[in-house]
């Protein structure tokens, strides 16, 4: 893991690039009508102002997830709950806004927040207390707590908690005063990526310019040798695990703040294991987040426009993002810039 | 009761098996899931077009190989992660799942193989004769038996083979591997090669005892399994325990939903419960005892 911001950027540029480079393979390769395929992909996203908008809001919610991915691989813990968690947030703010109704937003929205981000936070911290308390592997317990609550939710909101007026399975829109201001109508971007680029700088400046950040980095690269610098190893387990879903839950209760207004099923899903890829294409660097989340909102958005206007199908788009995952940390392709191995293999190794 | 079972766990017990070869190698195999998918529906392209069900196994086995292998070209020589990797094989299954799917049947959704050669994989064996356990043990399907007869062939393996102990050995150093003249990089294929195979059977038992394929049919059971190998802390016994453990906490899910009237969706959540319980149990119960920590996630 570099974590110099502009060599590690670079690597990600040439990442980009050759992912790009399939695309257009795949593209003129399955694809019937190849220019069409081709603009609707590349040029579209950017000249429409609904698809523009949307891919801006959900690049802000993937930098939140992304982050949270990040600074617990950085601590040399996984946090593979984070659909779950992402989940967790959107439905307690779409509860809380219901019942906090009347109140000013000025109070009403922080509240949401908060209390959305720290419920998603006393899970994944749940986990690492696991960890630390009893080596209970984080990495399973996340995974299968998330799985759980999952079906949980999705009961949650298509029985109990479903607005019967509308046909979406979703909960009750939430009071129009507590939403993000849109910037950019018809599209559902709003001031949430003005909120989340912050955090990532700000988390940026935290894991490379304080000491928590130094401890905390080494506690993931050596926790032996941490524990003999006297670093309270354990701490960093817990909080960096808690801390990743906090930003799980900030991401899902923006998906109801700023995206859906209400907390629909299966709307967040896709956005933790989509967070993950994020945080490694960044290799874990909190600012280079931003930029990954772009290019992976990008990937989304491309896809959708080129399905909504060609005969590209919903399949293809899976497969292209598959392909590009596979292309993405393809290493041996690029410049070797970095002779660490990925992040990924890390931990089979070391637990082995 | 027991009978049902082992026909449930027969799945789990594939892909996890499989995916115990990975785990050893130090390869952590995220894309169990989509390799059972894979396996269910070349299973049934395989079956659906010869009308034999040993080549819809065959099939299933072939494209085992085949993902395993491109998880292994990506991660071991073009140095990709591993995990992005892994979810990159579990989108691939779907999405190239689905373009198959409707290049050959035009449908994108259900494919049920005509009727006359549904489910002909059960009551191969005959241990009919032994009294009380030929009522549980005979007439399962004979990917059950493979399945079992794969869990005490990798117990051996495991131990005592030579192949064992170098996968066991790259999974712990590779350097040391290397030093000894061995190349890691071949046990890591066989690994892959391995649990490409067995998950990808596990998904063809899945989709041939149905007689069809279903959209997403493998249902987490890929993940599952990447958990039953935790829980049953990397060895082959177990790993079965566990896998039986799953295979049990799905049939009282699914019997759940009659005796207590429980919501549908919500009984998707038991099976992940039953086994966080367990495992916090088994953890507690562990640290209890005084086994220093860190002597194994």
């Amino acid at each position: 893991m570099s974590d110099r911001p502009v060599t590690t950027l670079s690597t990600i540029l040439i990442s980009v690039l050759s992912a790009f480079a399939v695309c257009i393979i795949l593209l003129l390769s399955l694809s019937n009508n190849k220019g069409e395929a081709l603009f609707y992909f590349f040029v579209y996203p950017f000249f429409s102002t609904y698809h523009t908008g949307n891919m801006l809001d959900s690049s802000a919610i993937l930098m939140l997830s992304g982050l949270g991915a990040a600074i617990a691989f950085r601590s040399g813990v996984f946090n593979l709950g984070g659909e779950g968690q992402v989940y967790l947030g959107a439905l307690i703010a779409a509860q809380l806004a219901l019942i906090l109704n009347g109140l000013t937003p000025i109070l009403a929205v922080p509240l949401i927040l908060i209390t959305s981000s720290v419920a998603s936070g006393m899970v994944g911290g749940a986990s690492g207390l696991l960890r630390t308390r009893w080596n209970i592997d984080e990495l399973i317990t996340t995974f299968l707590i998330s799985s759980a609550m999952v079906p949980i939710i999705d009961y949650a909101i298509s029985e109990p908690l479903r607005d019967a007026t509308g046909y979406l399975l979703s909960t009750p829109p939430i009071p129009k005063e507590y939403a993000f201001l849109r910037l950019l109508k018809p599209s559902r971007l709003s001031i949430s990526i003005f909120l989340a680029v912050p955090i990532c700088l700000a988390a940026q400046y935290g894991v490379t310019k304080t000491v928590w950040g130094f401890e905390q980095r080494t506690s993931g690269l050596n926790r032996r040798f941490a524990r003999y610098c006297a670093i309270p190893v354990g701490t960093y387990v817990v909080v960096p695990m808690a801390l990743s879903s906090f930003l799980h839950g900030l991401a899902g209760s923006f998906t109801v703040l700023s995206t859906y207004h209400s907390a629909v099923q299966g709307s967040t899903s896709g956005i933790g294991w989509n967070g993950i890829a994020v945080a490694l294409i960044a290799e874990n660097n909190p600012a280079l987040v931003i930029p990954a989340a772009l290019f992976f909102a990008f990937l989304d958005t491309a896809t959708e426009t080129a399905m909504l206007n060609t005969q590209f199908s919903f399949e293809l788009s899976f497969v292209i993002r598959a392909v590009v995952f596979l292309f993405i940390t393809a290493r041996g392709l690029q410049l070797r810039f970095l002779n660490g191995r990925p992040p990924g293999q890390k931990k089979s190794e070391t637990v082995g | 009761m027991i009978r049902s079972i082992l026909e449930i766990a027969t799945p789990y017990l594939l892909a996890a098996i499989g995916g115990l070869y990975t785990e050893l190698s130090g390869v952590l195999n995220i894309s169990l899931e989509g390799l059972m998918l894979i396996g269910a529906f070349t299973a049934i392209i395989g079956a659906y077009f010869t009308g034999s069900i040993a080549i819809g196994i065959l099939g299933a086995l072939v494209a085992g190989i085949c993902a395993g292998f491109i998880v292994y070209v990506f991660t071991s020589k073009l140095k990709a992660n591993l995990f992005i990797v892994g979810l990159a094989i579990n989108l691939l299954a779907v999405g190239a799942i689905g373009l198959v799917s409707t290049a050959i049947f035009g449908t994108k959704g259900v494919i049920a193989l005509p009727e006359a050669r549904g489910i002909p994989v059960s009551h191969i064996a005959s241990i009919h004769d032994v009294p009380v356990i030929g009522e549980v043990l005979s007439g399962h399907s004979a990917l059950t038996y493979l399945a079992w007869l794969f869990g005490l062939l990798t117990f051996w393996v495991v131990r005592s083979s030579h192949f064992g102990i170098g996968l066991r050995a790259t999974g712990f150093n590779s350097h040391l591997v290397r030093s000894k003249g061995k190349n890691p990089q071949v046990f890591k294929l066989f690994a892959l090669i391995i649990s490409g195979m067995a998950a990808a059977i596990g998904g063809a038992a899945l989709s041939l005892d149905l007689a069809g394929y279903v959209p997403n049919m493998s249902a987490g059971r890929g993940w599952i399994a990447l958990v039953a190998i935790y829980l049953g802390r990397r060895s082959p016994a177990g790993v079965c325990a566990a896998c039986l453990l799953f295979a049990s906490s799905e049939f009282l899910a699914t019997s759940a939903q009659g005796w207590f009237n429980v919501p549908r969706t919500i009984t998707l959540a038991i099976p992940y419960v039953i086994t966080l319980v367990v495992l916090t149990f088994f953890g507690i119960l562990r640290s209890r005892r005084g086994l220093p920590p860190g002597s194994s996630g």
